[in-house]
């Protein structure tokens, strides 16, 4: 008898202390964003107490005379993440539609899963064939044509034209961004109710204008979404971008000069920077708004998504 | 013909040849970088260091490759053991259904932190504060960090997944909620499981700005967890701009693109095959 209540109490103890044990753990992990941005914070405190945050706006970039400006940086961010998006997407919508509304089962399941094996590439191949296949194709074909043709629109002039450019960070961020658009875009479209588009058909309408007119309309939030998801990916890239945006300093004023995204700063200074505590501070404040960014713009997007896919 | 039927052809060859263009990219992707990178690859690339012993012997990438696997293997294993109690916490124990969603906030927020932002995490917590310097072991943990939310996320949507009535069944028996998740609910969920943890293989072994803030690099195999540690992502961006050293960099990538695609061919087996004994 009284082994069997020894028995018992060793169960209950033994889910006790997994209980316990899991809730710490629990406790740990929902505090770790926290964590992560409190430590970026306190790093970058020497700077941001000192300086008023304007400072960092500006753009010189002269981390052994004490200017710490980003502007170039989020400039060059900016300008690598709004190609990246234009290229990407019209054929990633496009492709989401066609797989949810007019492919067969097997060409879905075979483009899904490639879909999938892209999202799995790790973003230094991606930087690879960037650099062995893209930044060639800019420096050799794309660039000069364009340059020459419309070489007195500043954006399309090539001044020093070696390839490495933010049209190449953009088509290869284009690429990176691909699997996560076409994926989201494709589930909020397959959930909206299969009714809407009877109705439409019913009503004489091909199956284009029921997609077109019905389908997109429910779906647009959960595409936004998606959009957003994208956006935020390549915002926060840095491997891929590091190898082909070219690392020069200066803003870009063309799609082919050289850029240098505020990622590709932090992977090319840490070394250096753990001798100055202001350099150091500097890529911390780079980092947190990087955070912030990319961390509001998620946020907004996966409660749409949730919301779209829970109704 | 009619305007909207044109109309419908136009988008559907739009639509179609958008796909193929979104498929053909990852083939010429896959093909060319697997293409270039057999061409270097040879014996000695993994059996051989970075370091040449013998005068005219050919490097190697093994201390990447061995590097590599060491951060990624045991990320993963830490990261699931943080990661399973979580889940198994926030599906079977929590009561309050308040708190949950705030949870799930929270990690899908984790999940969106850029990975170079793990990375400078990493490095003034596990590199400057634990280890004093670059080594596997802050490489490890950093790693472990950033698949955190990704395993947490996959293995509570496999927890969640099992019948309820078997896990009624088990509490009618009397078992306790711990007897029930080990006997039921880790018995079900284990092909999920195994899937998910090689995703977060695959993700692991593939960052290189993490491990770069952290793990630096090192031409031989590390001996210990306090030693810094080569990896392969790190190798295809370190030798590709080395002078002369190029033909590594090829071969890194060969390996690593290598690497994922059996990794992801496995894990789509493992689900298709094993969720067949699993009761639904």
């Amino acid at each position: 008898m009284k082994s069997k209540c020894s028995r018992e109490n060793k169960r209950k103890l033994e889910n006790k202390l997994f209980k316990a044990s899991s809730l710490t753990l629990t406790l740990i992990s929902f505090f770790t964003v926290i964590m992560i941005f409190t430590i970026l914070l306190v790093q970058s405190k020497p700077l941001i107490m000192k300086k008023p945050l304007s400072e960092f706006l500006t753009v010189e970039w002269a981390p052994h005379l004490g200017k710490y400006g980003l502007a170039t940086f989020m400039a060059s961010t900016l300008f690598t993440t709004a190609i990246a998006m234009a290229i990407s997407i019209p054929p990633c919508i496009l492709t989401a539609i066609y797989l949810a509304e007019f492919s067969t089962p097997k060409v879905k399941e075979y483009a899904k899963s490639m879909i999938d094996l892209l999202a799995g590439i790790p973003s230094v191949v991606y930087g690879l064939w960037g650099v062995i296949f893209i930044v060639p194709i800019v420096r050799d074909r794309v660039a000069p044509p364009i340059s020459e043709a419309l070489g007195f629109i500043p954006v399309f002039s090539a001044q020093n034209n070696s390839g490495y450019s933010v049209i190449a960070s953009g088509m290869v961020l284009a690429i990176m961004v691909t699997p996560i658009i076409v994926s989201v875009s494709y589930e909020v479209i397959t959930y909206v109710p299969f009714e809407y588009r009877e109705a439409s058909l019913a009503l004489g309408s091909t199956k284009w204008e029921a997609v077109k007119k019905v389908v997109l309309r429910e779906a647009a939030p959960g595409i936004a979404a998606a959009v957003v998801l994208g956006f935020c990916r390549a915002f926060g890239e840095t491997m891929a971008v590091l190898m082909v945006a070219g690392c020069v300093a200066k803003t870009p004023t063309s799609i082919f000069d050289p850029c240098y995204p505020l990622t590709a700063l932090i992977a090319n200074n840490y070394g250096e920077m753990l001798s100055i505590p202001e350099w150091v501070a500097a890529l911390s404040v780079a980092g947190l708004i990087l955070m912030l960014i990319v961390l509001v713009f998620n946020v907004v997007a996966r409660i749409v998504v949730i919301r779209t896919a829970g109704e | 013909m009619d305007k909207r039927k044109i109309e419908e052809k136009i988008f559907k060859y739009l639509m179609i040849s958008s796909t193929a263009a979104i498929i053909g990219t990852l083939a010429l992707i896959i093909g060319s970088v697997i293409v270039k990178g057999a061409a270097e690859v040879s014996v000695n690339t993994f059996i051989n260091d970075d370091v040449a012993l013998f005068p005219g012997e050919e490097h190697g990438i093994l201390h990447a490759i061995i590097g590599s696997l060491y951060l990624a293997i045991n990320s993963t294993v830490i990261s699931f053991l943080i990661s399973f109690p979580v889940a198994i916490y926030s599906v079977e124990y929590m009561k309050k259904k308040s708190l949950s969603p705030a949870l799930t906030i929270s990690i899908e927020t984790l999940m969106g932190v850029p990975s170079i932002v793990f990375g400078m995490f990493g490095l003034f917590v596990f590199v400057l504060v634990l280890t004093r310097g670059f080594t596997l072991l802050a490489g490890t943990l950093t790693l472990a960090l950033l698949e955190l939310p990704l395993m947490e996320r996959g293995i509570e949507e496999v927890v969640r997944m099992v019948p309820v009535s078997l896990k009624e069944a088990s509490y009618a028996l009397g078992a306790t909620t711990f007897e029930t998740i080990k006997n039921i609910v880790l018995k079900q969920a284990l092909p999920g499981i195994v899937t998910v943890s090689l995703i977060s293989f695959g993700r692991g072994i593939g960052e290189a700005a993490p491990v770069m803030l952290t793990a630096g690099f090192n031409p031989f195999p590390p001996a210990s967890l306090l030693e810094p540690a080569a990896s392969l992502p790190l190798a295809v961006y370190t030798y590709l701009s080395a002078p002369g050293q190029q033909g590594k960099a090829y071969a890194s990538a060969f390996t690593l693109t290598i690497i994922v695609l059996i990794i992801s061919l496995i894990s789509r087996y493992v689900s298709k095959r094993f969720t067949r004994y699993v009761s639904r």
